[in-house]
């Protein structure tokens, strides 16, 4: 019996030295800017490894040395091109130093060789917040040839409309321009035979210009942005309260942007409650000035309304200012705060699922996104950021560490998987299989009703 | 038994053949930490069941450590204190460390296989008086899930191997492992010291999967384990030989962002069949099944609170039990590297013993508080 009970044992301890041997701890994943001198060092050693210069091309960018680590990163590149690792930091040295071209080239290439659906959204999610940076870049751009672009012609029929501003004392009503800026959008947008320029586009002129709520409403100024987006048309206006009412009241014009001549405007008041057949109001207004007939289909699209509920319409609104100053978590709880209130609130819908992936994108670091941290672990799986419920965890890290669990229980595992974050780290109870495993003759599982057990010796034991 | 020698060769082969990737991810934990703290347990019964009161507190202690990026270590152990007040005002309780559990475990590639072992180090108390063995025991149950079900149980090795993948949108995952124990003595005393213990070997297989289903994760687990023949041999009592029931454990969860927290609904049923001595059976067959929902919600961005409503149904051979639970607890975070959890949770129900023909009401409460240390 002794020496049949030792084999395993000895078998297992040869195993574990074994490990312990073979398993000399390999170079953390995710170099330091200590480790710079030990990595130029090797490097001068191995010139053609092509993973030796890549870790120092990330210790250049944790060292925010972005052009040194964008000139390391191509060099091991060239050596090999599948190097997915080396294509995500070159993407995000790229975009630190504002080449937005070679960013976007870079991140592409590396979503060819993503390793399954995760990490492809995860560079679609990046080239998504990537598309952001560049509508910024495009706007300073266009201010910087402001006076270039104005000597363009206009694109035909195109149409600009410019954030409304709020003009009131009531910060709860602030954001509603933005809303009713979209829904401008949208309407305007089912009409054939006008082009309409991007919510964002417009809104990052906007910011560039550091335009403030006088400068919005203005004809010039909306004539001149509108000159710098190639707009035909601009479309601005105002929201404001009505005092001692608890009336609303709007205002849109629309302005050549060539002349800065209004060429229709469109005005109404109503109570607060019914915002939405104000802006129908003031919309259809400004369709007949311009002098397009709509088709009944038109006039039943025009009439459409994205939602019956006022709250959840503001909870939009907040969610697209937020968005605008780049507050991905905020937006999402707004646009979800939308929601809940109506499940059928379309637009809210699609914002939320569009602007999920920037808020991932935001959270994602540099080294979950270039495969070298642990998803699990990461800002996918971690804690509450900004009050926003936290992203699931994905990946199969989770499948493993509950089959590591269920099989190899351990008090030091059980225990320090409390601490893991989510749901579970209270008072649930846990199966019987996550806990330390022992015999079953004696006492454990075998137990039984405690009751039976006092005072008396329960070992199922039947003689031979 | 020829072929057991060829693991660690096996494992040297896979070593060899899986070099470490730049691309790889980290072991089972990605800073060291020490986590440690109380856990109060008692159940109250009602008239009829013989007990009065059962009681566990237990202090655990448990330190993780990662070594290098690929490898994992943790070991922890309990000190528990286990009482019995029965109805006639009788009171006997039991008190020592338990066993302490090291283990090891290596990822391999992108977390894609995790081989682990797991050495039980009898630091407990493994030989004990019959009575000291009749306190300890009570603690065992199934049902009532108290922090600590085992004192002490012997030298014992778990070499595991775990693997996942990613098959389109689900996560896949399968699991192993093999116990293997160590002889021993289990009682002390006139008569008992002869008597020599050998647990049989220990086979557990899991399959787990997840996906995410809209917002929500979507995972499910059945383990499978069983077990050689536990032989009992010298003193009083005689040889013996005993084959514990293979048991099965379904577990399902569904854990969903709502608000600005998460909720999470589970459901665990674990079945055991009847152990058999020769031809006889032992006649424990039981099958707990336990539901729950719980959430954790952020009240400020370092306290969140964890509530849980629970129910858990026992069904042996003979006999019944229920419990409805109610708990909470809080996640506090007292620094970037201190992390605190307290709890409470009350349970009520009924249990209905082997052979009686009444339930008597059960009671039960908890109290805990833990606290982890991760070092940054």
């Amino acid at each position: 019996m002794n020496v049949r009970s030792r084999a395993p044992l000895v078998a297992i301890v040869s195993a574990l030295s074994v490990i312990a041997c073979a398993g000399t701890p390999p170079p953390s994943p995710v170099p330091s800017p200590a480790d710079l001198p030990a990595l130029e060092a090797a490097q001068q050693q191995s010139p053609r490894d092509a993973a030796l210069i890549t870790r120092l091309g990330i210790a250049y960018f944790e060292a925010k040395r972005f052009d040194r680590s964008r000139d390391v990163l191509q060099s091991a590149l060239a050596l090999n091109g599948r190097n997915y690792p080396a294509l995500v930091y070159l993407g995000l040295a790229h975009e630190e130093l504002g080449s937005l071209d070679s960013a976007r080239a870079a991140y592409t290439a590396a979503g060819a060789l993503a390793g399954g659906k995760v990490q492809q959204g995860e560079i679609a999610d990046r080239l998504a917040l990537l598309t952001r940076k560049e509508l910024r870049q495009a706007a300073r751009a266009s201010i910087a040839q402001e006076a270039t672009l104005s000597e363009q012609p206009p694109t035909e029929n195109s149409v600009a409309v410019f954030p409304f501003s709020y003009v009131g004392q009531n910060e709860d009503l602030r954001p509603v321009g933005r809303g009713l800026t979209h829904l401008m959008i949208t309407d305007l947008s089912k009409l054939s035979r006008l082009k309409l320029l991007e919510r964002e586009q417009v809104q990052l002129l906007v910011d560039e210009l550091a335009l403030n709520d006088a400068g919005r409403v203005d004809p010039r100024t909306g004539a001149r942005s509108g000159r710098i987006l190639r707009a035909e048309r601009v479309v601005q206006g105002s929201v404001q309260d009505i005092p001692g009412k608890q009336d609303i009241r709007f205002d849109a014009a629309i302005v050549n942007a060539s002349d800065a001549k209004v060429v229709a405007s469109g005005t109404g008041s109503d109570p607060l409650a019914q915002l939405f057949a104000l802006q129908k109001q003031v919309l259809f207004r400004l369709v007949d000035q311009l002098g397009i007939t709509l088709t009944p289909a038109e006039r039943r699209a025009l009439s459409e309304r994205p939602t019956a509920d006022l709250q959840a319409f503001l909870a939009f609104s907040r969610g697209l200012e937020a968005e605008d100053r780049g507050d991905y978590q905020a937006a999402e709880a707004n646009y979800s705060a939308a929601l809940a209130r109506d499940p059928n609130f379309r637009a809210a819908k699609d914002r939320r699922a569009s602007n999920s992936r920037l808020s991932l994108a935001v959270q994602l670091s540099p080294q979950v996104l270039a495969g070298l941290g642990d998803r699990d672990l990461g800002p996918r799986g971690g804690e509450p950021v900004g009050g926003v419920a936290p992203p699931l965890p994905t990946g199969h890290g989770t499948v493993l560490r509950t089959g590591v669990l269920y099989t190899s229980p351990s008090t030091g595992g059980t225990l320090t998987t409390r601490f893991g974050g989510g749901s579970g780290g209270g008072p649930i109870s846990r199966p019987p299989g996550t806990r330390p495993q022992l015999p079953e003759t004696l006492g454990g599982d075998n137990a039984g009703t405690p009751g039976g057990l006092l005072g008396t010796i329960i070992i199922v034991i039947v003689r031979p | 038994m020829t072929r057991r020698p060829l693991l660690p060769a096996l494992v040297g082969l896979i070593l060899a053949l899986l070099p470490p990737q730049l691309s790889a991810q980290q072991g089972l934990y990605t800073a060291a930490s020490i986590a440690g703290g109380v856990e109060f347990k008692q159940y109250n019964f009602g008239n009829g069941f013989g007990v009065d009161r059962l009681s566990q507190v237990a202090f655990p202690i448990g330190v993780a450590l990662p070594i290098g990026r690929r490898f994992s270590l943790d070991v922890g152990t309990q000190f528990a204190v286990t009482s019995v007040a029965d109805t006639q005002g009788g009171h006997s309780s039991f008190s020592s460390l338990t066993d302490t559990q090291l283990r090891g475990a290596y990822t391999f590639g992108n977390d894609a296989l995790v081989a682990s072992l797991v050495l039980n180090l009898p630091t407990g108390k493994q030989t004990t008086t019959l009575q000291q063995f009749g306190v300890s025991s009570s603690a065992s149950s199934n049902f009532l899930l108290f922090p600590v079900n085992s004192y002490g149980s012997g030298v014992s090795v778990t070499p595991g191997i775990a693997a996942a993948t990613t098959t389109g949108d689900w996560n896949l995952g399968a699991a192993a492992s093999l116990r293997i124990n160590g002889e021993y003595q289990p009682f002390s005393g006139t008569g008992n010291t002869g008597i020599k213990y050998q647990p049989g070997v220990e086979g557990r297989l899991r399959v787990g999967a997840d996906r995410l289903v809209g917002t929500s994760r979507l995972s499910f687990g059945l383990t499978f384990s069983t077990f050689g023949t536990d032989e009992l041999r010298g003193g009083g009592l005689g040889n013996g030989a005993y084959d514990p029931g293979n048991r099965i454990l379904v577990d399902l969860g569904v854990l969903s962002p709502v608000g600005t927290g998460t909720v999470s609904v589970y459901l665990w049923n674990y079945y055991r069949s009847a152990g058999s001595g020769g031809s006889a059976s032992a006649s424990n067959k039981e099958n707990v099944l336990t539901g729950g929902v719980s959430g954790a919600f952020p009240l400020s961005p370092t306290v969140s609170i964890e509530p849980l409503l629970e129910s858990r149904f026992w069904m042996p051979e003979d006999g019944s039990g229920r419990l409805f639970g109610l708990g909470t607890a809080f996640r506090v975070a007292l620094s970037p590297a201190i992390a605190l959890i307290p709890g409470v949770r009350i349970d009520r129900g009924s249990i209905r013993s082997p052979g009686a023909t009444s339930r008597v009401g059960v009671t039960g409460w908890s109290l805990s508080s833990f606290v982890q240390y991760t070092f940054k």
